[in-house]
């Protein structure tokens, strides 16, 4: 199942590496369980955008659940 | 016009593709290891489905594999996908010669199926020392009530009905593992996918049956588990 994020607003630049972020699949990891997603990352060093829509919304959901919250 | 079981709505197909269940392939991988099945091994997978696990058999050389299940259109789509010899059937009819087989795996099929009839089969059909493998949802709370869509969650046994099940069948428990982080996974993969386990629910039944299901396991069906449990057929029955 293909799940893609991409930023609220963009577009977004890696201050530290001056390059445009790129679509880019990413491992979420937590407890134990890993969700490959695609997220806006630099190709350079690598660094990835969570969405502050993801981290608050859906990513917490997730978090509760496996926390058993 | 009957609503789709859960485990053949579009939502839930997308997120599970062609093995109908929590763990996929790895969790049958592990269950044939812990269960001592090796390739030469005459096996019935039991409530095929779409044929994921058919397809690992034949990946690992199990030549004697055969498919049954219910659905035809899902048996269909084994056959497009060469999952192997297949047939239509009853889990609680099955039409093989007793004592045929030497292991019978069936993947989260019993809580939707039922488990009297199925067990009783899988005891007549397996040779003595034959292996049951079985894996499926398991409930904490007491039985959802009502006459909600068809679902594994609503069928769902406790672990200890599931052993006493089982024992009733004539079959020798040999493992019972916990599994529940396939669950997990799953259920954290729909959560992205759809926003929320109720968001979820909505897409695949629609507003009246996510309304059952999520009063279901708000009444304690809720938080089911996984498990997996290898059994075995003693004496000469």
């Amino acid at each position: 199942m293909h799940l893609s994020f991409p930023p609220d607003s963009g577009p977004w630049v890696c201050r530290p590496c001056g390059q445009a972020l790129q679509p880019c699949k990413v491992d979420l990891a937590y407890l134990g369980n890993s969700f490959q997603v695609e997220l806006f990352a630099c190709p350079a060093c690598g660094r990835a955008l969570v969405p502050e829509s993801l981290a608050l919304g859906r990513m917490r959901e997730v978090e509760k659940l496996l926390e058993d919250k | 016009m009957n609503p789709l079981p859960l485990h053949a709505t579009p939502p839930l197909r997308e997120a599970l593709g062609a093995c109908l269940r929590p763990g996929g392939t790895r969790l049958t991988r592990h269950a044939l290891a812990l269960a001592g099945v090796g390739p030469a091994a005459r096996v019935l997978d039991a409530g095929c489905g779409a044929g994921g696990s058919l397809a690992l058999l034949a990946e690992l050389g199990h030549g004697r594999r055969l498919g049954l299940d219910l659905d035809s259109s899902l048996l269909a789509e084994a056959r497009t996908a060469g999952a192997g010899p297949l047939v239509r059937g009853d889990l609680a009819r099955l039409p093989l010669a007793t004592g045929c087989l030497d292991a019978v795996l069936c993947e989260c099929v019993l809580s939707l199926a039922g488990h009297v009839g199925p067990l009783a089969e899988f005891h007549r059909v397996l040779r003595p020392g034959g292996r049951l493998l079985l894996a499926d949802l398991h409930r904490r709370g007491p039985a959802p009530a009502g006459d909600g869509p068809a679902s594994c969650l609503a069928g769902a046994l406790s672990l200890a009905q599931v052993r006493a099940a089982v024992a009733a069948a004539g079959l020798a428990l040999l493992a019972l593992e916990e599994h529940d982080h396939h669950l997990k996974q799953l259920a954290g993969l729909l959560i992205l996918r759809h926003g929320s386990l109720p968001a979820f629910w909505r897409a695949a039944l629609g507003a009246a049956g996510a309304a059952g299901e999520t009063a279901a396991c708000r009444a304690g069906a809720g938080r089911p588990g996984y498990y997996l449990l290898i059994a075995e057929k003693t004496g000469h029955g």
